[in-house]
């Protein structure tokens, strides 16, 4: 009986023990198949048919700001020399088990299968 | 189309090189600027001086995009009523806009008249930024910094031939640093074309694809003479998808005085905001006691990274509750952004990181300086004079050494309709004194008599000189300021920008190079 009730007290902390949470992560070794993930994930994201992305995206920063690629006006200012929004961002996240990308502005996760490292 | 009117105005179009993360990708279709004379309103029985709703003629397209949630079938005249509808609502100068009748031009055509035509004291025109993109190619978005480039920046000392590019910025670590390429390198051909005179049209284009690569992998041939030398020699540039370092060169100087910090700053990008803090925390843990900041190439950004940047140099006593830009937009629009919808409010000094590539929060360094020393030609536009308006707001004496920069207190909110995102001039900033009257730029003189005019140096840009090097004259001329208490060296009468009017002039001087809408490795104009 007290083996009983010890089984069921784990039972239960078991089921309440909280998920781990997510804090930021870098992902410093990143495939040509990871990278290709991260635009499809990306890119469905915003609603973009793509975005370029650098191969050591995350590998020192957990932050991605995406910016306008093309940009200057035809007397060669820049477009957005003057911008007054916040670009685009994403932030890599991990709770030591799965990676995750972060859409700043609306704060949707998106689940990734590429590995990171939480910091 | 872009590329063959550019080819009729030589230089015409010598383009700046762009701050932003950007590069090759998407079809260069911003428009030219049309020319200044409007033609005369017809007869016509639209209402002159009413305007509808623009919402009323949005997304009705004249050839609806396939696809395109949004898009209805329409005319050209409903895009024409929704540019004249939305700039009456927006535009800045929305009053001084000829009212036309919608009908009565193409699409294109009448977006260029929705403006103003008038000039700025010095004659050139009030509206410089009055331009449009293709919408699929301004969606495209690339990781901040990473462009398709050489790494290697031109600046076109002679607009007309003999021609004359120089190399004025190498990004480390680049293929055009591996070439090798180096700062003041004059570029003398391009895949066998005469760059000095040639301006055959298939001249133009061959110089302008090797000059301008969009494509990784690209290779072209250049031949090149570098500063001081006697023998051309010919190198092979290889486009790549390039990083750009934005502050890529920063050290700190002994002087006699005090520690003197040089930061040399490109652009407001993303990545801008962790490299200036830690450069800032360098130099304010160094005590320094003067800081020279290069703005000569920087075309702007984000004005949030400005903002903090302005923040670093000055710091939290200076600082405190006080204002760095107030929007304005036209007179309609005093409580409410039009765009946003938000509240307005000046932006009052950002203390801490606003999260564009550090934590959000993050305590932002600062130098507590009571001056600032700015290295500053016709390529500091934008923020980077936000951060010269913004400090001179509360009383931080900002010394101007180079030459006038660009003149652009403006902004806009792009605006897509039917395909085409427009840029329309919406609003303008000022600083805490309620100053942003540098149309035709900050200028440096000797004994200042206007609110643009600055105490400095006019310094013409040194090519012989690696920048952050204590022997480039404008640095030099700073710490010869610093060290003599105000004086400036002899000025130079050979080609100076400041001899050379916006623009206008180059229209006249015939076909010549041009410059896609990538950046960095862009053609400018010194």
């Amino acid at each position: 009986m007290k083996v009983l009730l010890i089984v069921l007290a784990l039972l239960t902390a078991a089921c309440h023990t909280p998920a781990p949470t997510y804090s930021i992560a870098l992902a410093p070794d990143l495939s040509i198949e990871d990278l290709q993930e991260l635009r499809q994930v990306i890119s469905t994201a915003i609603d973009r048919p793509s975005v370029r992305l650098n191969q050591d995206v995350f590998s020192t920063s957990h932050i991605l700001a995406l910016e306008h690629t093309v940009g200057t006006t035809p007397l060669g200012r820049i477009a957005t020399g003057r911008t007054t929004t916040k670009p685009e961002m994403f932030h890599l996240l991990s709770n030591g088990e799965n990676c995750v990308l972060e859409r700043v502005s609306t704060g949707q996760r998106y689940l990734l299968t590429l590995s990171c490292q939480q910091q | 189309m872009y590329r063959t009117l550019l080819l009729c105005c030589f230089l015409s179009s010598v383009l700046y090189g762009c701050g932003g993360g950007g590069g090759g990708g998407g079809s260069p279709a911003a428009t030219t600027p049309p020319p200044t004379t409007p033609p005369p309103v017809a007869n016509s029985d639209f209402d002159q001086g009413i305007f509808a709703n623009p919402a009323i003629y949005k997304d009705l397209c004249m050839i609806p995009r396939l696809g395109t949630s949004g898009d209805i079938q329409g005319s050209e005249a409903d895009e024409n009523n929704w540019l004249r509808a939305w700039s009456n609502d927006l535009y800045l100068w929305y009053d001084e806009i000829v009212d036309r009748d919608p009908e009565l031009s193409d699409t294109p055509a009448y977006f260029e008249l929705m403006k103003t035509f008038a000039t700025t004291p010095s004659g050139t025109a009030k509206d410089q930024f009055h331009f449009t993109f293709e919408t699929e190619a301004w969606l495209l978005l690339s990781q901040s910094g990473i462009a398709v480039s050489y790494g290697a920046d031109f600046t076109l000392i002679s607009a007309t031939p003999p021609r004359e590019v120089v190399v004025a910025f190498v990004e480390p670590g680049s293929p055009a640093a591996n070439a090798p390429l180096a700062r003041g390198a004059t570029v003398l051909s391009v895949d066998g074309v005469d760059l000095i005179n040639d301006s055959s049209d298939a001249a133009i284009a061959t110089l302008n694809a090797g000059l301008f690569p969009t494509v990784a992998g690209e290779t072209h041939q250049f031949v090149v003479e570098d500063v001081g030398g006697v023998n051309n020699r010919t190198i092979t540039l290889i486009a790549a998808e390039i990083t750009q370092d934005p502050v890529p060169a920063a050290s700190i100087f002994n002087s006699p005085t005090g520690p003197v910090g040089y930061m040399l700053f490109n652009s407001h990008i993303a990545t801008a905001e962790a490299r200036l803090l830690t450069e800032m925390a360098a130099f304010e843990a160094a005590g320094i006691t003067e800081l020279v900041l290069d703005l000569r190439y920087n075309g702007g950004g984000f004005l949030d990274i400005a903002n903090e940047l302005a923040f670093m140099i000055a710091g939290p006593d200076a600082t405190l509750d006080k204002v760095f830009d107030d929007t304005q937009f036209n007179d309609k629009h005093s409580i409410t952004n039009p765009v946003t919808g938000q509240a307005l409010s000046p932006d009052t000094f950002h203390t801490v990181a606003q999260g564009f590539s550090v934590a959000t929060n993050t305590a932002l360094p600062s130098v507590n300086l009571s001056r600032v020393f700015v290295l500053a030609g016709p390529g500091t536009c934008s923020a980077s004079e936000a951060i010269i308006n913004g400090l001179r707001g509360i009383d931080v004496g900002v010394v101007l050494i180079g030459d006038r920069t660009c003149g652009k207190p403006y902004g806009f909110f792009p605006q897509d309709n039917c395909g085409t995102t427009y840029f329309s001039i919406q609003f303008r900033g000022v600083n805490a004194k309620g100053f942003g009257d540098y149309a035709d730029g900050f200028v440096p003189v000797s004994t200042p008599t206007q609110d643009f005019e600055l105490q400095g140096c006019s310094v013409d840009d040194d090519f012989t000189q690696e920048l952050g090097n204590i022997s480039e004259a404008r640095f030099d001329a700073a710490l010869n300021y610093i060290s003599s208490g105000g004086d400036c060296p002899p000025q130079t009468v050979a080609v100076s920008s400041a001899t050379l009017t916006k623009t206008l002039s180059i229209g006249d001087a015939g076909p010549g190079l041009t410059k896609p809408q990538t950046m960095p490795g862009r053609v400018r104009r010194r």
